[in-house]
């Protein structure tokens, strides 16, 4: 048996408290009585009766001192040694990979230094025989050991793979979880509790834990500029470029370089300029690049907050791309650069075929253009055609959405997305037919489909009346296949969206190339048009037919991407135009491990001819451009946890017979009381 | 403070009663005790032959004409009885409990009052240590008795352990056969009381005891760790004193050893045809003297 808290034998003094107890008990109190005569003869009654008293007293006292001894040694903590602990020195080491380690001083980074120090504390260890394990922190959720266990005869296996961290650069660009990697250390703990935690971080910890030694790698003179973010935003039609930059462990000016290329679709035009800010130590600042023709009135917007720099750039509404740079000599240069994408919009042409063109449509296309020219999403084209269509192969690379009303084309183009309208036909080889016309007192519609479709989930059937619709024959029933091997799911026949007496009145069909929504009523005969899902409607088929391939242009290290394809595939390309990976499945999540600009390439159904391709940009986290971030208290939560492994708890057997001796004190002091 | 029974509705209950006593009374003429030997009273006795030198006026004239034989016509006689009291003044008998000592006085005076009323002589003896004394004399008649009565009040028990022995064997106004001896104690004494007794056995006197104890007594209700002061200690020191951890057991132990110290009293006086009386102070004296007396046979 142990004694894991033998600080708790002090209470042994209660013993001697107790014996003073018995010394110093209460005085007699006094009764006065006319005599004791009677008391005296009972004496002898008393001795005869109860020969054992004396005994009984001495268990007494015997039992109280066995329940202090027990208490006591319940404070103490009494544990049985299940196994030995091992004694041998263990060590393990987690070196910080986190994009900050790639600061570079005297041609050193971080990350190099941090591995040498690693190197000398295995050498120190395998001097004593030890074990080391080496972890590298990083993002993972679940680290793992990239060396485990090595012990001296090991060394020289040791020694290369350590060094192979450098030499492979194993440093990352992204954020790292110190207290994650230290939690991962669990199961060596609970074999050797002795086991010493080496962190070689650039994270500054207020206080360390015990049983971890945290080792400050940065350099004193190191100092980092960096480009936090960046953003264009239109203005009356116009691009401003918001720029945050900081410094860190230093104040002085730093220039930053801004270059326009594609400037107002001329490919060939650029505007660039240098602005200068003076920034402070550890202080986000901002450059503002304002329009000529927005300067006079947002500059004194900007100018009125002290850290933000104003500063001109030429007219743009529309760019290739934006280059920043800062043109410093700093510590970590992998985050002095940055690019912005996506300021050019997609084109999206709205065909409208109707032999009596619908007012009300026309209307709402133009409120469509309208609102795409303010929020920059599409360059919205729509267009009215009162003539017969006639195919034709477009492939010029813009997006289509063809809108047929009561004179549906023979075939439907295959260069973009088919909406029918209250079709008198069917076009030929879609998969329907058009039995003939139904006509009904303005009878609400009722949803058939269990789980709302993305272009139907603003529609609310019981508000929308018809009192006439086109009743649709035999069409192709909805049916998935889903791929065992690759899992892909792909779909085929019309999905019924909205029915009426049992008869479909929008259906959607989604079949590669083929993407055709029919409504077969006209809106002279329902009040649709009047609800205000209508245009939300429209709104919906443009996003899931003709799907942005990400939502933003810019992400940082580690973060989750979400990406949509208006294709079978598509694959993704680094600046070294290298195809880092492929996705056939969508909405597809992939993240990045380097900073810098990818390419997203796809073919779209629309346009076989001609490559559709979007480009990102992928930045270090903000976090990881302070060079001397302070972190959170590094905890050990595995002190406690050891000694359970170690030592079985005995405290339940004396829990247990305190209670006996208590109930053994208890029935002493009722006897002696009787 | 001190407790009295002692008023006029008290003796005026008591004119009603008289002495229950035995026959064999040796004491002068003048009292109101019918005994076996004959006098001169009026109440026919006996019949005797007559022999030389009766008084010829004492003959039955109707007898010798029916037998021709000269009869003597007796007649019983009466005697004045000496009732002695002797109360235990011990300091158990009152310092801390004046109400024992108001029923040992109540008791005394209630026998001396029968007494004095039926024209017996009564003498107060106070028992204190191993010395008797009997500061009020012989009583003779109500006047006196009531004058002594306030001198028995005013009294204070408080003297040391009284040898009951002693003080009786050694009181010299000790005669034989003519009456009654009362000795009111609690009996709660290592001295040989019981000697006292036969002593005055074999002075062919009547003897009646009477206990007074208290409740407390009987049965004490104190616990835990006591130091018991006896009232007849000298000082703290004085062994008379105990220091208990009074117990139920201690207490059962109590119970019997009282219980046993009564039962002895009660054979031994059983034996020698001693009437006995135990009085609880918190009973009603009148029911003491009224109920107990006359149940024993004491009073009629």
């Amino acid at each position: 048996m142990s004694l894991l808290t033998p600080l708790g034998l002090i209470a042994l003094s209660s013993i001697i408290a107790l014996i003073i107890i018995y010394i110093i008990r209460p005085n007699y109190q006094q009764k006065f009585v006319s005599t004791t005569y009677v008391w005296k003869l009972s004496l002898k009654y008393k001795k005869k009766r109860i020969p054992t008293s004396k005994l009984r007293n001495i268990l007494l006292i015997i039992a109280q001192i066995l329940i202090l001894l027990m208490a006591t040694a319940i404070l103490t903590t009494p544990s049985q040694i299940l196994r030995a602990q091992v004694e041998e020195p263990e060590v393990v080491i987690v070196i910080d990979s986190s994009a900050s380690m790639r600061t570079t001083y005297d041609g050193k980074t971080r990350f190099e230094r941090a591995v040498e120090k690693a190197k000398d504390v295995a050498e120190t260890t395998f001097a004593k025989d030890g074990t080391v394990t080496v972890f590298l922190a990083d993002d993972s959720a679940e680290p793992t050991p990239v060396i485990a266990s090595a012990k001296r005869l090991d060394r020289d296996a040791f020694d290369a793979e350590i060094d192979s961290l450098i030499l492979n650069d194993q440093c990352s660009f992204g954020t790292s979880d110190i207290e994650k990697s230290v939690e991962a250390c669990a199961g060596i703990f609970a074999n050797n509790p002795k086991t010493e935690i080496y962190v070689y971080t650039d994270t500054q910890y207020p206080s360390k834990a015990q049983g971890i030694n945290v080792v400050d790698v940065t350099d004193p003179n190191e100092w980092n500029a960096a480009i936090l973010s960046a953003t264009a935003e239109k203005s009356d039609g116009y691009y401003l470029f918001i720029v945050e930059i900081a410094v860190y462990n230093r104040s002085q000016d730093i220039e930053l370089s801004i270059n326009v290329n594609g400037v107002n679709g001329n490919v060939s035009s650029n505007f660039s300029t240098v602005v200068s800010v003076d920034c402070i130590n550890d202080t986000v600042m901002r450059v503002v690049l304002l329009s000529e023709r927005d300067h006079s009135s947002l500059k004194d917007y900007y100018a009125k907050d002290a850290l933000t720099t104003v500063s001109d750039i030429g007219s743009v509404y529309s760019f290739d791309n934006v280059s920043l740079s800062l043109l410093v000599d700093d510590c970590l240069a992998f985050d002095d650069n940055y690019s912005i994408y996506g300021g050019t919009p997609e084109t999206l042409n709205v065909e409208y075929y109707s032999s009596e063109p619908n007012t009300f449509f026309s209307v709402l296309l133009d409120t469509f253009r309208s609102y795409y020219e303010k929020n920059g999403k599409w360059d919205f084209f729509p267009s009215t055609h009162r003539e017969e269509y006639h195919p034709f192969d477009r492939y010029d690379g813009g997006n289509y959405f063809y809108i047929f009303e009561h004179v549906m084309p023979e075939e439907i183009p295959s260069d973009g997305v088919v909406f029918l309208f209250d079709p008198d036909v069917a076009p030929r080889n879609l998969g329907f037919t058009v039995i003939g016309t139904q006509q009904f007192e303005n009878v609400n519609m009722s949803p058939v489909t269990v789980d709302t479709h993305y272009i139907s989930r603003h529609l609310i059937a019981d508000e929308i009346t018809i009192s006439r619709f086109q009743r649709l024959g035999v069409y192709d029933t909805y049916t998935e296949h889903v791929d065992e091997q690759t899992g892909k799911v792909t779909q085929t026949g019309f999905k019924v969206l909205l029915e009426m007496d049992g008869r479909p009145v929008l259906m959607i069909k989604d079949e590669g190339s083929v993407k055709v929504v029919v409504m077969s009523f006209n809106i002279h005969y329902s009040n649709i048009s009047m609800q205000t899902f209508f245009p939300l409607f429209f709104q919906d088929m443009f996003d899931f037919f003709i799907p942005k391939t990400t939502e933003k242009n810019s992400f940082a290290i580690g973060e989750t991407v979400t990406l949509r394809s208006r294709g079978e595939t598509l694959s993704v390309r680094n600046g070294m135009d290298e195809e880092i990976a492929s996705f056939d499945s969508f909405p597809a999540t992939t993240s990045f491990s380097v900073p810098g600009s990818y390419v997203l390439s796809q073919q779209t159904y629309f346009d076989p001819y001609n490559i559709h391709e979007e480009m990102i940009y992928v930045k270090m986290p903000i976090e990881e451009s302070n060079v001397f971030a302070v972190g959170n208290t590094l905890v050990n939560p595995y002190k406690t946890v050891v000694n359970e492994d170690f030592f079985k708890d005995l405290l339940l057997y004396f829990a247990a017979a305190l209670v006996v001796l208590l109930f053994v004190e208890w029935i002493l002091q009722a006897h002696d009381n009787m | 403070m001190k407790v009295s029974y002692l008023n006029d509705k008290f003796f005026s209950r008591l004119e009603s009663l008289s002495f229950n006593l035995k026959s064999e009374l040796l004491g002068y003429f003048g009292g109101r005790h019918l005994v076996k030997t004959h006098g001169q009273t009026v109440e026919f006795s006996d019949y005797r032959e007559y022999q030389l030198g009766d008084d010829i006026r004492r003959i039955d004239w109707n007898l010798f004409s029916r037998f021709e034989k000269y009869f003597l016509k007796l007649f019983t006689d009466e005697r004045q009885m000496k009732v002695q009291i002797f109360i235990d003044c011990s300091a158990s008998m009152g310092r801390d409990n004046p109400q024992k000592q108001a029923y040992a006085v109540a008791s005394a005076a209630a026998i001396g009052y029968l007494a004095v009323h039926n024209m017996d002589k009564v003498t107060f003896n106070f028992m204190s240590g191993n010395k008797t004394e009997n500061p009020f004399g012989t009583i003779i008649g109500k006047t006196a008795f009531f004058s002594a009565i306030s001198g028995l009040e005013a009294l204070d028990f408080d003297g040391e352990d009284t040898d009951i022995k002693t003080c009786i064997t050694t009181d010299r106004d000790m005669s034989r056969g003519n009456g009654l001896s009362v000795i009111i104690s609690d009996f709660f004494t290592e001295y040989d009381w019981k000697a006292a007794v036969d002593y005055l056995l074999y002075m062919k006197r009547q003897v009646l005891l009477v206990q007074v104890v208290t409740p407390e007594e009987l049965d004490p209700t104190y616990d835990g760790r006591v130091s018991l002061i006896d009232s007849e200690a000298v000082d703290s020191a004085d062994p008379k004193n105990m220091k208990l951890r009074i117990t139920r057991a201690m207490q059962k132990a109590y119970e019997e050893a009282l219980r046993d110290h009564t039962l002895d009293m009660k054979s031994f006086c059983n034996k020698r045809g001693v009437q006995f009386l135990s009085a609880r102070t918190d009973q009603p004296i009148e029911k003491v003297l009224f109920g107990q007396l006359i149940k024993a046979g004491i009073m009629e």
